[in-house]
């Protein structure tokens, strides 16, 4: 006869001991609590529109040993930046061109272990342009060295952007405020007249736009550099494009795409421009997220190189034609993080009036698409330099580094600047020759240097096949290589 | 019974071609060795003329490593083109600092340098103007330079570029000169004398001075 009670307490016995061997095993795996990170809120503050609304986001981690470092990242159609780093668990966070984007936070700890939170959900910026925004077109500011038409290109500009669908401040409104501030410079704008311009005029933006070159006799030619910048406490640039043309450009069978009236020349040129102005506004308009090199995973650009007008016949590189001929980047220089620049106005060492002002600008606009790189508005540039009586006449000194990289007065991480050897095409073959050094403000060290040189009819053998007739249209891709070779990993 | 050429050692005429053959080769042959002989001695010749005494000096007593920044100051200039100066220290610079062997301060700070030791002729200071703009610069030496020649030269009809540097390394505890050299590229060659062309572009002729003189800094 089986005794019941007893074998139901050995059976209980042994569960009990089972359960006790099981807790004593499940101790002695026991390790170090993982490293865990969370987003813990995403707070919007304004309307979710570039240069107005920003993201408040919130992350929490535990099971940490020792400091915590944080990270955070954005992504946008698939491609991941870094966008801030540092020991605080808070950003305040605003991307600098339309899109969906979703954020991710990463920590590391003391003993170096590191992890990730879950991305977050699709957070959408809507351009800083649209229909209802009231815009102050500047007249233009003549940076060719020669007299040109400005009253009928300001007219003329006018009117394209009007047809374009922008709001634009009434013309006598913006004289009077011009008048009042006794605003003599249209080639920029500081925070003083940004904020007083938003107060007084109810203006959200700015339409500036710099005469690069203008030629009526002979072949005519007209270069234009324009950008969009919001009146906010810090004027910001939103969108930056530029236009270069010449008469003679695509003469085409028997010399019948020739253009010779400069009237004509100027619409196709404003035409262009506004174009690239209604696909921003249509959030379409290019950016570089990359090449970056984040988190340990590699990320292509964005969008496709640019293609470059006229292939090489003989099948050369011509992008090699226009990148630096001699370049240094410092060591231990990440690229892949975000920086805001300084660009300041170019030595003029030989070239034509003006070219410094001009390479600086084209500079500005390569910049400009690089979504990591924030460039100061170059009319904040210039109104610091003034305050503080910054006389470059060797380039910036350290001094000069100081002052704009100082966090109270424009806290540039960069400070860019050059000198301009050769800028002609209004006549010649186009030839341009500069030089370009950047400072790490915060460091006191040059972090680059470059020595860029072409002429238009570089790897030119057939019928003028890939030639680049104007100046605006060599610096533009040379700015365009070295930014490129700069920011490159 | 005829006998064939072949059979018979052919004729004394054709023996004599053949015996006029034979001193014509040996003539060849000894013509031959002479000219190897001259070509030998034009190579000799040729080497001993492409010596020369180097053109740069040394302090052997200096300690280069000891040199982590330098300011270049601004080139004296020679020639007639005006900016020439400005545009071979700018390569200089660039290239130096890209060898990253020194620290190469930027021209603005070395223009305030200048300005704050208040030295006189930028392109020729005095050793305690060195002395003071070291300390002013916190930079170890300070590397002057002269610009001789620059553009294009001439003989007869053909044209091409030369570029002619002399530069000078001097620190500035001391102000003493602690190593100099001197270069000197493009020009016309046997090839733009025959052939034409014009010779190199100024950027290339340039970038190939100062190559020569950074190899001679740091062989």
């Amino acid at each position: 006869m089986i005794c019941w009670t007893s074998f139901l307490n050995k059976i209980v016995g042994m569960l009990l001991g089972l359960l006790l061997l099981s807790g004593c095993a499940g101790r002695g795996a026991v390790g170090p609590t993982p490293l865990r990170v969370d987003i813990a809120a995403i707070r919007q503050e304004g309307p979710q529109v570039v240069g107005q609304g920003t993201l408040r986001v919130r992350a929490t981690a535990a099971g940490a040993t020792g400091p915590l470092r944080y990270a955070l990242l954005s992504q946008k159609a698939g491609l991941t930046m870094l966008e801030a780093s540092g020991d605080q668990a808070s950003w305040q966070w605003r991307p600098k061109m339309p899109g969906a984007y979703r954020l991710q936070v990463v920590a590391m700890d003391g003993e170096g272990r590191r992890t990730v939170s879950a991305w977050s959900a699709l957070h959408h910026f809507a351009p800083a342009l649209d229909d209802r925004t009231l815009v102050a077109l500047l007249p233009p500011d003549n940076i060719s060295g020669t007299s040109a038409p400005l009253a009928d290109i300001h007219a003329a500009l006018r009117r394209h952007l009007a047809a374009a669908g922008l709001r634009l401040l009434e013309a006598e409104r913006l004289s009077a405020f011009m008048e009042k501030h006794r605003m003599r410079h249209t080639g920029g704008l500081d925070s003083d007249l940004a904020r007083a311009l938003r107060q007084e005029t109810g203006a959200e933006a700015v339409f500036i736009s710099a005469l690069e070159s203008w030629q009526e006799r002979g072949e005519p030619r007209v270069a234009m550099l324009a950008r969009l910048v919001l009146t906010t406490d810090l004027p910001e640039i939103v969108w930056m494009d530029s236009v270069g043309l010449a008469g003679n450009e695509r003469p085409g069978l028997l010399g019948l795409g020739r253009v010779t009236r400069p009237t004509e020349l100027l619409n196709k040129a404003l035409t262009r421009l506004t174009g690239s102005l209604i696909r921003y506004k249509a959030g379409q308009h290019r950016s570089y997220r990359g090449p970056r090199q984040v988190a340990g995973r590699d990320y292509q650009a964005a969008e496709p190189p640019r293609q470059e007008p006229g292939a090489d016949l003989l099948g050369a590189d011509r992008r090699a034609v226009h990148a630096p001929r001699s370049s240094h980047r410092l060591s231990g220089f990440r690229a892949d993080r975000p920086y805001s620049v300084a660009v300041v106005p170019f030595l003029n060492i030989e070239a034509r009036t003006n070219a410094g002002q001009v390479m600086a600008l084209h500079f500005v606009k390569e910049l400009h698409r690089y979504e990591n790189i924030r460039v100061i508005e170059p009319g904040v540039v210039r109104h610091t330099l003034l305050k503080y009586r910054m006389i470059m006449e060797a380039g910036p000194s350290l001094a000069v580094s100081d002052v704009l990289a100082s966090d109270t007065i424009l806290g540039a991480d960069l400070i860019l600047s050059g000198k301009v050897f050769d800028y002609q095409g209004e006549t010649t073959t186009s030839k341009v020759d500069f030089s370009v050094q950047i400072f790490d403000g915060p460091q006191r060290r040059v972090v680059w240097n470059s020595r860029s040189y072409a002429d238009g009819d570089e790897r030119v053998y057939f019928f003028d096949m890939g030639r680049i007739a104007s100046a605006h249209g060599l610096a533009s891709r040379m700015a365009g290589r070295a930014c490129e070779k700069f920011l490159q990993d | 019974m005829t006998q064939t050429p072949e059979a018979g050692g052919g004729s004394p005429l054709q023996r004599s071609s053949k015996t006029m053959k034979a001193d014509t080769m040996t003539d060849w042959k000894k013509k031959l060795t002479g000219i190897c002989v001259a070509c030998a001695l034009l190579l000799a010749l040729a080497g001993c003329t492409s010596w020369a005494p180097p053109n740069d000096y040394t302090n052997m007593n200096m300690d280069f490593s000891s040199i982590q920044t330098v300011a270049v100051l601004p080139f004296q200039n020679l020639t007639s083109d005006e900016q020439a100066g400005e545009r071979v220290r700018d390569s200089f610079m660039g290239m130096l600092l890209a060898t990253e062997a020194f620290y190469v301060l930027p021209p603005g700070e070395v223009a305030r340098g200048i300005n704050r030791a208040g030295v006189r002729t930028a392109h020729a200071p005095t050793a305690d103007e060195i002395k003071s703009m070291g300390k002013i610069l916190e930079a170890e030496a300070v590397i002057t330079g002269v610009l001789r020649e620059y553009g294009p030269v001439r003989s007869g009809s053909t044209e091409a570029n030369i570029a002619s540097v002399s530069l000078s390394l001097i620190e500035t505890q001391t102000g003493t000169i602690v190593w100099a050299a001197s270069s000197t590229r493009g020009g016309i060659d046997l090839k733009d004398r025959m052939l034409g062309g014009g010779g190199k572009p100024m950027n290339k002729v340039t970038e190939q001075v100062i190559n020569d003189l950074l190899d001679q800094l740091f062989e």
